[in-house]
Formats: C-alpha cells, sequence, structure tokens
C-alpha cells in the first residue's frame, strides 16, 4: 500500500499513455489507464481514482463527456481531473471546465507537469 | 452662383406693356374728361344757344320785313300823289287819292296778316288814311269820323322828326283807340316813318302796328327738344320782359312796369346787369340755371331799343349731359384700358410663349427625358434657339445613350466581377476556415507526438530506462531544448497563422474577467524555469503593486508567457538579468533584460540585432530566427485584438531591453 493517490490516465494515443504510466510507475504512483471514454467511465465506475489524467479527443465517448458523467454522480466530487489536450483554444478549455475538469493543460506536456500540477490540485482540495 | 430673384420675362413685358400703353391711355383720357368740359358745356347748350340765335334772326328779320313794308309804303306813287295833292284836291279828288291808298295798304295787310293796322297820319297827328286787318282775312277801311288824332302818341312824336328813311320802332305796347286799350288787349309795336310830297315837305308819318305775338309767337311755340323745360324771355334795355315763354311773367299792361316783370326780380344783380349790358352772345351760369342770352335788336333799331333774348335751361340738366358724355368718355377709357391690358396681356403670353415651351422643355430635359422635343412653330430667334436646343438635345441623347449603354456594359462587367469577387471571397473564406481547421488540426497533430518524444526524452533523463553515460545525457539535453525550440517556433507559426485567419474569418472572441496580472507573470515565470537555468539568468519580479484587470486571462497568459520566452530565448542574452516590475496605476508591466554580451560581435551591432529581434516581424538571418521574433508577433496580434500595445525601447544603458506591456 502507498500514499501516493491513485491515477486513472485516460488516453487513446498508446506512446502517450505507454509513456505517462512508465513516468508515474516510476515514481510509485498507483495507476490505470484507459484508451477511450467508455472503458474511462467503466473504469471508475468499478473504482474510483482520486486523480483521473484525461485526454479530451477520445474514441466512442469524448473527454468532455466523460468528465460530465463522472461529475454526474456526486459521489464523485472529491475524483482530481486534469484534462489535457493538444486543442488549446479557449473555447475548448472552458468546455473542459464546465463539463467538470480542475485543470486544463495543453499538449505537449512532460510528464513532470502532470503530477506538479496534480500535486498542487491536491494540495488544494486537501486545504 | 449669385443671382437675385427676379420677375418672369411675361410679367416683366405685360408690365412695359402696360407702362407704354396704360399711361397714354388714363393720362389721355383724364385729361380728355377734364378738359372737355368746356367744349362738352358749349356742346350742350349748342340747342340752346341756336334756339335764341334763330329766335334772335326771327325778330330781326320780322323787324327788317316791317320796315322794308313801311319804307315801301311811305315811297308808293300813291302816296306821294295823295301827299303832294290832297290838299288842293276836291273832296271826289280826295276820296279818290285816298282810295289808291287804301288798295295799297289793302293790299300789304292782306299779303302780309301781320299787321293790325297801317295808317297815314298828317303833319298835325290826325289819321287820314287807316286800314285795320284782322284775321284770318278780313279788313277794314277806317273813315270818317272813326279816324283818331295820333298826335299824342309817341310813335307820331318820335317819329315825325325822324329824317326821310329812318323808322321808328315803339316798345311793346297793348293797342288804343281813341285813348282807350282796345280789347281784346292787342299787343302791338309801331313803326312809324316819315313821309314826304314830291317838294320833300314832311307830310306826316305812316305807321304800321305789328301785332307782338308775330315776334313773341315763336318763344312760346318753338320748344328745344333737348330742354322741353327751358324758358325763353326777351327782355329789353332796361330790364322787363317783353315776352317770356312763362305767360305770368310777360308784361300785361304797359303802365304796370313792376319789378316783378324784371330780370332782377328772378336773378341776381350781377347777372343782370351782365344780361343787359353784355353785346356779345354768350352764356352765363347761376346756381340753378345756365342762361345762354342774344343780342336780337336789328341794327336800325339799335339806337331805340337793346332786346336781349335769353334761354333759362336748369343747369343740373346742362351738367347731366355732360356728365352723360364724361360717364361715356370713361366708360371709353375704361374698356379701352380693359382692351389694352388684354391685348397686353395677351402679347405677352404670345411672346413669352415660345420661351415658356423652350423653358418646359428644357425642363423636361434637365430631368432626364431626353426624348423630348420642342415644338418649333415659327423660324424667328427663339424657334431658330428651340432648333439648336433640339439639336444639342438630340446629340446629348445620342451621348446619353451611348454612356448608357457603356454605363450598362460597365455595369454589367462590375457585377460580373462582383459576383466573381464574392465567389472568391467565399472561397477565400472557405480557403481560410480550411487554413484554420488545417491549422489547428496541425498544431493537434504535431502536439500529440510531441507529447510522446517529450515524455519519453523525460524517462531517459529521469534515467528510468536505465543509467545514462554523461554524453547521452548531454545528448538527451541537447535534443530535449531543440525539441522545445522547434515545438515553439512551429507553435508560434501556427498560432500566428491562426490568429491571423481567426482575424480574417471573424472567428475571434475575447472572454473578458477579473483576474491578477501578477499571478499570470508568476505562473509564465515557472514556465520558463529551465530556460533561465539554461541560460544561467537571473529573473527578479517585484511584485510589490498587485496588478488586477478586467481582460482574457489566457490571451493575457499566452501574452506574457510569450513575451518572457522571447526574451530568455533571445540569441544574445546570456547571463544576464531580467526584472520585471507591474504598475496598476498605468495598468502596464515592465520586463527589463540587461545582456551581458560575449565577446563573438561588435557591440553596435549587437544593439542593432537585440533590437530587430524584438522589433521586426521576421528576420532573414539563420543566425537570429528564433523563439523572440516570433513570441512578439504573437504578443503583438494578441495586445491588437484586446486593444492593447506592447513598446520595445532602450534603457539609459544600451544593454538595457525595455518590454512595455500596456494592458
Amino acid at each position: 500500500m502507498t500514499d501516493k493517490p491513485e491515477i486513472l490516465i485516460v488516453e487513446d494515443n498508446n506512446d502517450n499513455l505507454e509513456t505517462f504510466s512508465t513516468f508515474l510507475e516510476f515514481f510509485k504512483y498507483p495507476v490505470r489507464t484507459a484508451s477511450d471514454g467508455e472503458e474511462a467511465l467503466k473504469s471508475v465506475a468499478a473504482k474510483k481514482p482520486d486523480v483521473i489524467f484525461l485526454d479530451l479527443s477520445l474514441p466512442k465517448i469524448d473527454g468532455w463527456e466523460v468528465a460530465r458523467r463522472i461529475r454526474s454522480d456526486s459521489s464523485n466530487a472529491n475524483i482530481v481531473i486534469i484534462a489535457f489536450s493538444a486543442m488549446a483554444l479557449p473555447a475548448e478549455i472552458e468546455r473542459a471546465l464546465q463539463a467538470g475538469c480542475n485543470r486544463f493543460v495543453s499538449k505537449p506536456l512532460p510528464p513532470e507537469t502532470l503530477i506538479e500540477e496534480m500535486n498542487k490540485l491536491i494540495q488544494k482540495r486537501n486545504g | 452662383m449669385n443671382t437675385k430673384k427676379s420677375l418672369s420675362i411675361q410679367k416683366k413685358l405685360l408690365l412695359y406693356f402696360l407702362a407704354i400703353a396704360v399711361a397714354p391711355v388714363i393720362i389721355t383720357g383724364a385729361c380728355a374728361i377734364y378738359f372737355a368740359t368746356t367744349p362738352l358745356l358749349y356742346f350742350a347748350l349748342n340747342p340752346v344757344k341756336n334756339h335764341v340765335v334763330s329766335y334772335a334772326n326771327h325778330i330781326r328779320q320780322e323787324l327788317y320785313n316791317v320796315r322794308e313794308d313801311i319804307l315801301y309804303a311811305s315811297r308808293l306813287p300813291g302816296m306821294s300823289r295823295l301827299l303832294t295833292f290832297y290838299q288842293e284836291s276836291s273832296d271826289a279828288e280826295r276820296v279818290n287819292l285816298q282810295e289808291d291808298m287804301v288798295n295799297s295798304f289793302v293790299e300789304l295787310l292782306s299779303k302780309r296778316k301781320k299787321y293790325h293796322y297801317i295808317s297815314y297820319i298828317d303833319e298835325t297827328g290826325r289819321e287820314t288814311v287807316r286800314v285795320n286787318f284782322s284775321l284770318p282775312d278780313s279788313w277794314r277801311v277806317i273813315v270818317g269820323d272813326q279816324l283818331q288824332n295820333k298826335s299824342h302818341t309817341d310813335f307820331f312824336i318820335n317819329s315825325i322828326g325822324l329824317p326821310l328813311g329812318e323808322v321808328y320802332v315803339s316798345p311793346t305796347i297793348l293797342n288804343e283807340e281813341n285813348g282807350i286799350l282796345e280789347t281784346p288787349y292787342t299787343e302791338v309795336i309801331y313803326l312809324a316813318t316819315p313821309v314826304q310830297d314830291i317838294n320833300g315837305q314832311i307830310k306826316g308819318i305812316i305807321t304800321i302796328a305789328l301785332r307782338a305775338e308775330v315776334l313773341f309767337k315763336p318763344l312760346v311755340e318753338w320748344r328745344i327738344s333737348q330742354y322741353p323745360s327751358a324758358e325763353s324771355f326777351v327782355v329789353n334795355e332796361k330790364g322787363f320782359y317783353i315776352a317770356h315763354s312763362n305767360s305770368d311773367k310777360t308784361r300785361g299792361k304797359q303802365h304796370l312796369l313792376e319789378m316783378k316783370w324784371s330780370i332782377f326780380s328772378d336773378y341776381p344783380a350781377e347777372i343782370s346787369g351782365t344780361l343787359l349790358q353784355s353785346k356779345e352772345d354768350g352764356f352765363l351760369e347761376t346756381r340753378d340755371s345756365v342762361l345762354v342770352y342774344t343780342r336780337c335788336s336789328p341794327v336800325f333799331l339799335q339806337k331805340q331799343h337793346s332786346w336781349g333774348i335769353v334761354a333759362s335751361v336748369s343747369r343740373t340738366k346742362v351738367y347731366r349731359t355732360i356728365d352723360h358724355f364724361k360717364y361715356m368718355f370713361a366708360a371709353i377709357l375704361i374698356v379701352t384700358l380693359a382692351m389694352v391690358i388684354f391685348i397686353a396681356y395677351f402679347l405677352s403670353k404670345q411672346f413669352t410663349l415660345p420661351i415658356t415651351r423652350l423653358r418646359m422643355g428644357a425642363k423636361l430635359i434637365s430631368g432626364g427625358d431626353l426624348a423630348h422635343r420642342i415644338d418649333v412653330t415659327a423660324f424667328d430667334e427663339i424657334g431658330e434657339l428651340a432648333y439648336d436646343f433640339n439639336l444639342m438635345t438630340e446629340q446629348l441623347q445620342g451621348l446619353y445613350q451611348n454612356l448608357e449603354d457603356k454605363v450598362s456594359q460597365r455595369t454589367e462587367m462590375l457585377q460580373k466581377a462582383m459576383e466573381d469577387l464574392k465567389h472568391k471571397d467565399e472561397l477565400l473564406e472557405e480557403s481560410n476556415q480550411a487554413t484554420l481547421d488545417f491549422l489547428k488540426n496541425l498544431s493537434i497533430q504535431l502536439r500529440t507526438p510531441l507529447t510522446s518524444v517529450i515524455g519519453q526524452l523525460s524517462l531517459l533523463e529521469k534515467n528510468i530506462y536505465g543509467e545514462l553515460t554523461s554524453k547521452q545525457q548531454i545528448a538527451i539535453k541537447k535534443i530535449h531544448k531543440n525539441l522545445f525550440e522547434t515545438f515553439k517556433w512551429l507553435d508560434g507559426i501556427i498560432r500566428i497563422s491562426t490568429l491571423a485567419s481567426a482575424q480574417t474569418s471573424g472567428d475571434l472572441r475575447v472572454n473578458k474577467q477579473d483576474f491578477s496580472v501578477s499571478q499570470s507573470i508568476t505562473q509564465a515565470i515557472h514556465s520558463i524555469q529551465y530556460a533561465l537555468s539554461e541560460k544561467n539568468m537571473l529573473l527578479k519580479f517585484e511584485s510589490a503593486d498587485d496588478l488586477s484587470i478586467y481582460s482574457d486571462k489566457e490571451k493575457i497568459d499566452e501574452i506574457i508567457s510569450s513575451v518572457l520566452h522571447a526574451v530568455v530565448h533571445h540569441p544574445l542574452t546570456h547571463d544576464g538579468i531580467i526584472t520585471i516590475t507591474v504598475s496598476s496605476e498605468k495598468q502596464e508591466a515592465i520586463i527589463v533584460s540587461k545582456i551581458i554580451f560575449s565577446t563573438e560581435y561588435p557591440e553596435s551591432e549587437k544593439i542593432d540585432d537585440i533590437y530587430k529581434a524584438l522589433t521586426e516581424p521576421f528576420i532573414h538571418s539563420p543566425t537570429f530566427f528564433n523563439i523572440t521574433n516570433l513570441s512578439i508577433c504573437v504578443s503583438r496580434a494578441l495586445l491588437i485584438i484586446l486593444n492593447g500595445s506592447l513598446e520595445v525601447g532602450f534603457g539609459k544603458e544600451k544593454n538595457v531591453i525595455s518590454i512595455t506591456i500596456s494592458f
């Protein structure tokens, strides 16, 4: 058992998914992965993660819809959702935040950035 | 053009015509009416004058005739014999001599029928031969005791002493027989002339008693048709009426010479005096009447009597006639004036009609009806002008038609060009949209694999895949650095292109909110920590004043980040110091970078290069192309959208660059 937050990485690009998961696992973060929105929702339903790194451009169910559905369940209120996307247009960012994402980070980003953003948000959540 | 308001030509012409025609007509008419009064008075009085003159002629003629008769009688052979031989003759012879004279007198009386009697009176005043006459045609010889002594009579006394051939004429008088007035009263005028025998001895007189009615009957009978109520009278030298058309005023008896039968009782003294004293014909005006007078005594009578004939007509009637003429004149004047005005109006209308047609035509043509032609009714000056105007209009119409055709052609071409342009615009819009979509897609497609590359490099750098040699570590850092720069370069180009396309297509949105610029700066500083340490640069953020603004946070974040990247990644900035200050008062952030130059470049060139890299959009030099240039361009583009500005300048020292961002 570890006190590090459990992270669900949702990314349709396998290379990125592998990179992020490798990086996080190297630093002992419990990591789960999902390659589309449907799989992500099932994973959350099965077990609530602490943090979700959510790519917005996903097959089947896109990232905005995934965030909205997760947030529609009040029991998921504590899950930190960090959205990341190559579409860094303001409208899309706003849409992501309205869907329930806590933070938006644009690609490209080094894995360290995700960890930094996650730590900030957790720190903020924990007060 | 300064034009005065003016009357129309027609009105001017009308005024000219009226001035020329009406004024003389009015002046002439008024003068005629004014000055015609006297001639009109003469004219009105003409019938009266004719009346009195005719009557005077009648009296004169009658008296002349009587005078001739009496002179004739005085010279009869029988008269001469009677006078010469009467005294020496026997009774029988005397009777014969008397009979001769009676016959002569009867013949004269029967012929004239106007004498009351004729008699021979001897030098003692005794009637010797006398024949009376009564109308209609009866005569009676007075003989014996019936013959009277007339020696006391005025006519005997006044005539017996006259030279031969002179005739005495008595005033009108009532005939007396034997000293008694004859009844019925017979008004007579006695004419008497002396007679002589063959020895030239005055032997008495011949007397003719002329019935006065012969002279004065016309006074009542003759009427002036124009003035039927006119009164006429004959007045003697003393002012008494001898005869009057009003019978009441005729002297009835010779011994009743009272003023009531005098003109002095009827007219003022001045008028009466004039009537009596005037030797000429004339007329006088009183308050109520006009008096026309003339003298009527024959020349032979003038030493004895001065008779005047006067006709009195009502002044009102006379002036009514004059006024009638004046009114007639005035009516004629008014009719003439009306005709003159009408003719003037008609002429002015006629004169200006072609001009009016020309003007109306010109108005229609100037209004655009170039097909209109002006009627040319006559080839006078206006007609020629209208003809020339029509020619000009025809030419103008041709030119205009040609112009219209050309305009139509050009319009068609323009419309086609506009349609082409619109089509091209649509294509351009589509192209812009496609470009924007492509750029968005390109950005996404680049970012996703780059994320993977950067991630993998991080894994390598963190020795996750195993320990790297020092050379490998250096290589990874170089890859990382160049990759980052390449990405920034590509990202900058894409960003600028995106902004340009979005600006062209109008797809730019600004989402304003209140936020802290200081916080944005802090975040931006965090993102360049790696570069700062790489270039060994020091950054100071003196955030004494927290600057909060209402703007688009995302764009401001991007601007601050881009400017900091521009400064940090400037190829010539190494080992320098960057100082950031914010001013809430001026709503600006100032980023000052002090650059420590290496020795590779001459100082002056470096300064230019630094400046160029920050101010010029693109520098075509492989040496200086980098993130700086692109980042500044992106920042400027975003600031224009947000109505802000970015100024680049040098500090007091030449190696100090100052970038001021005004929000």
